[in-house]
């Protein structure tokens, strides 16, 4: 097995237990946290395999890269939704989370 | 209600790496190898690393929606602002920020730290390195000034703000559409002068990308200054 597809593979892990943490969940930090490492575990599947065999390849290392740029950004905008919805209604659930 | 919730994600999970692990295994062999493509093509790109070529030259349709992106997210977080909280940036009381380490250390920081996002920015065009690195290095010194209790420069705060938050994707814009003026698809750089086309919207893009994301963090609703938020009445 090379370096390449053992990088998939705990890619294709971390994508599910994060999965596993985020339907678990109902705090929406915890789920944001999740949600990140979903995100991670993709960016090395796709790296992972991508270059599995054939060395680097800098197509998907650039979409990567596009990628966690998103990822950044989208974390940041999430944080700050969740601090107003926080500051709005004091909780941390989404309300039909909240009612079990 | 809870214990089934966390049975069916734990189930959902294990399928889901299941059918991964046999789709990694049980793949096809890929048709083409881009590795290659981009190797072939990379001496008519300008630049001479091959992520950098990737991002602003074969593939750059990416880099403009990338930084419109980090644009939207921005208008949003400017949208969201509380508008009772005071404009611009206030230092929270109740962090301890003004100690004589803290200061010194983000004095002598914020040189080298220009000076490295200036160099990452350059070091782009052959080793990695880029617009996105840099940009978050000079958002990273917003931060850090920001948190030591120091007051961000005022017209940085209000006039120059949308301007330097909408120059990388104008910039990008505009260089991209000029490209049909000389009768030439849209992005496609005149092989002549795709290094200086490039090296021009990396330094524009480094600087909104370090607007964005330093607006992302000031922006940030403040925590309730009690330890509980009250839920607010509705009017």
């Amino acid at each position: 097995m090379s370096r390449e597809l053992w990088f998939a593979l705990i890619g294709a892990l971390l994508f599910a237990l994060a999965l596993g943490a985020f339907l678990s969940h109902t705090h929406l930090l915890r789920r944001l946290l999740a949600f990140n490492i979903m995100g991670s575990g993709s960016f090395l599947l796709l790296v992972g395999l991508s270059q599995d065999m054939r060395g680097p390849d800098p197509v998907p290392q650039a979409l990567v890269l596009t990628g966690i740029v998103v990822a950044v950004a989208s974390t940041a905008l999430a944080l700050i939704l969740l601090r107003r919805w926080f500051a709005a209604t004091g909780s941390t659930t989404l309300p039909e989370d909240s009612a079990e | 209600m809870t214990h089934t919730r966390r049975t069916m994600a734990a189930l959902l999970s294990t399928g889901v790496a299941a059918a991964l692990a046999v789709a990694i295994f049980d793949r096809r062999a890929p048709v083409t190898n881009l590795a290659v493509q981009v190797r072939t093509a990379l001496p008519a790109s300008g630049v001479e690393h091959p992520v950098t070529a990737v991002l602003l030259q074969f593939r750059s349709y990416d880099t403009l929606l990338e930084i419109a992106v980090l644009l939207v997210a921005a208008i949003i977080a400017l949208a969201l602002r509380d508008a009772h909280a005071p404009q611009g940036s206030q230092p929270n009381p109740a962090l301890p920020t003004r100690t004589p380490v803290l200061s010194s250390v983000v004095r002598l920081l914020m040189p080298v730290m220009i000076v490295t996002a200036v160099y990452l920015l350059w070091a782009g065009a052959y080793q990695p390195g880029g617009a996105f690195q840099a940009g978050a290095v000079l958002a990273a010194l917003g931060v850090v000034w920001r948190v030591s209790g120091r007051r961000l420069p005022h017209s940085l705060l209000t006039r120059w703000r949308h301007a330097l938050l909408i120059a990388g994707f104008a910039m990008f814009l505009v260089m991209a559409s000029a490209m049909l003026l000389f009768a030439r698809p849209l992005l496609a750089w005149p092989p002549s002068g795709a290094k200086y086309v490039i090296v021009a919207i990396e330094s524009v893009l480094t600087i909104s990308i370090a607007a964005a994301l330093l607006a992302l963090f000031i922006d940030a609703p403040d925590t309730p200054s009690s330890g509980v938020a009250q839920p607010r009445e509705h009017p």
